[in-house]
């Protein structure tokens, strides 16, 4: 089924992309509760640029975030961007969807942020679903103290982590 | 002891409220206030269950509810402020939902703050009524003044001295501007136009009051 991601920019897009969020919290975390989840959308939708993929029916099936520069140097740190969540609906995981997503995520960054020349993955440790898939793609350079434990940072140059996307068709 | 998430809203919560005092809008989304002024036909005698959020399940349904609804709660601003308007009653004061018994279903909810931002929310004696929202086809006098008697009876276990309720409503020059004329005439009552939307203040005790006698009227009949 063919899957058409945009930037949320419509509050129905907000909407939809909350709900979504809300519904699918525990994916972030298994304690990760509505306020939790509230709040973090609050810093998505302020601070960073928020995104949703809907099916052909209209449904959302996935909710991905980024921010230009770092929360840590009040996002003056343009060369860098960061994909801070991706969440997929249940019943689209392990098919293509997840790399399409990041394919897109990396399109839109680059179309829309020409400067940025490092893009970084944040994902919880014990996701290691995450963790193992960003290491395709880049290095792991760090981990940093999240709200819901350890986080492991990956990063490379963005222009190489497109022409990986775009070459390993069959990750 | 809040999680750092909490304090994160609450503090944006505190900012903005401190940037926006001198021209805040609130809004009561409730144009119920239009039937009871018009004393419109009685509903089918329907049961209604009326609860306080409580759980995290509860945290869970108000929000989502409310953000499916998001269009139609009268609240003029952006996204995220609307957000932070949903949210603010969960962190500071308390938040109401309102199910029909058949079929069993969320039909409402509303949240109130206790204390204001300029006064860094510790004049607990104003709460100040956040979102107030009621499926159209659920909108009745007596549901909405069982709704707004369970609110208040929420106020009065959150803030004991509670003496001021506050809320803001869009002005559109509909009926529903006949309830807001009632609860003017409340000793102690007064309006003050803000921008687009008109700020309502009224004595609590005369609010609890007026509610309860319309209800007595009401309940006696059935």
């Amino acid at each position: 089924m063919r899957t058409q991601f945009r930037r949320c920019e419509s509050d129905e897009d907000f909407a939809a992309a909350s709900l979504f969020l809300l519904e699918n919290r525990q994916d972030l975390h298994p304690s990760f509760t509505t306020m939790d989840t509230v709040s973090l959308l609050y810093a998505y939708i302020t601070e960073g640029y928020l995104h949703i993929g809907v099916d052909e029916d209209g449904q959302v099936v996935g909710t991905a975030a980024y921010y230009h520069g770092t929360q840590d140097k009040q996002f003056s740190d343009k060369q860098l961007a960061c994909i801070d969540m991706v969440v997929l609906a249940r019943k689209r995981r392990g098919g293509r969807l997840f790399l399409n997503s990041l394919r897109y995520m990396v399109g839109a960054i680059m179309t829309t942020h020409s400067e940025v020349e490092d893009l970084h993955f944040a994902a919880l440790q014990e996701n290691t679903y995450l963790c193992k898939l960003y290491a395709k793609f880049s290095k792991q350079v760090g981990i940093r103290e999240g709200r819901n434990g350890h986080e492991l940072i990956f990063s490379d140059n963005i222009r190489d982590i497109a022409s990986r996307l775009n070459l390993n068709h069959d990750v | 002891m809040k999680s750092d998430s909490e304090r994160r809203v609450h503090h944006d919560t505190i900012n903005r409220r401190i940037e926006q005092e001198d021209q805040r809008q609130r809004v009561w989304q409730d144009r119920s206030g239009e039937r009871i002024a018009a004393c419109a036909a009685e509903p089918e005698v329907m049961e209604y269950a009326y609860r306080p959020c409580e759980l995290e399940m509860d945290y869970a349904a108000y929000m989502k509810f409310l953000i499916r609804n998001q269009g139609r709660l009268g609240l003029p601003y952006p996204f995220a402020m609307k957000l932070s308007f949903l949210a603010g009653p969960l962190i500071l004061g308390k938040a109401m939902l309102l199910f029909s018994e058949e079929p069993y279903d969320l039909v409402g909810a509303a949240g109130f703050i206790c204390g204001t931002g300029a006064n860094d929310y510790e004049d607990r004696h104003v709460c100040q009524v956040e979102v107030a929202f009621l499926q159209e086809q659920h909108r009745h006098p007596f549901v909405f003044l069982r709704g707004l008697r369970t609110l208040l009876e929420l106020m009065k276990q959150e803030a004991p001295e509670v003496a001021l309720i506050q809320f803001w409503v869009q002005e559109e020059g509909d009926a529903s501007e006949t309830l807001w004329a009632k609860l003017l005439q409340l000793p102690g009552s007064r309006k003050q136009a803000e921008h687009q939307m008109t700020r309502y203040t009224v004595p609590y005790e005369a609010l609890a009051a007026y509610c309860q006698r319309l209800l007595r009227g009401r309940e006696n009949r059935y």
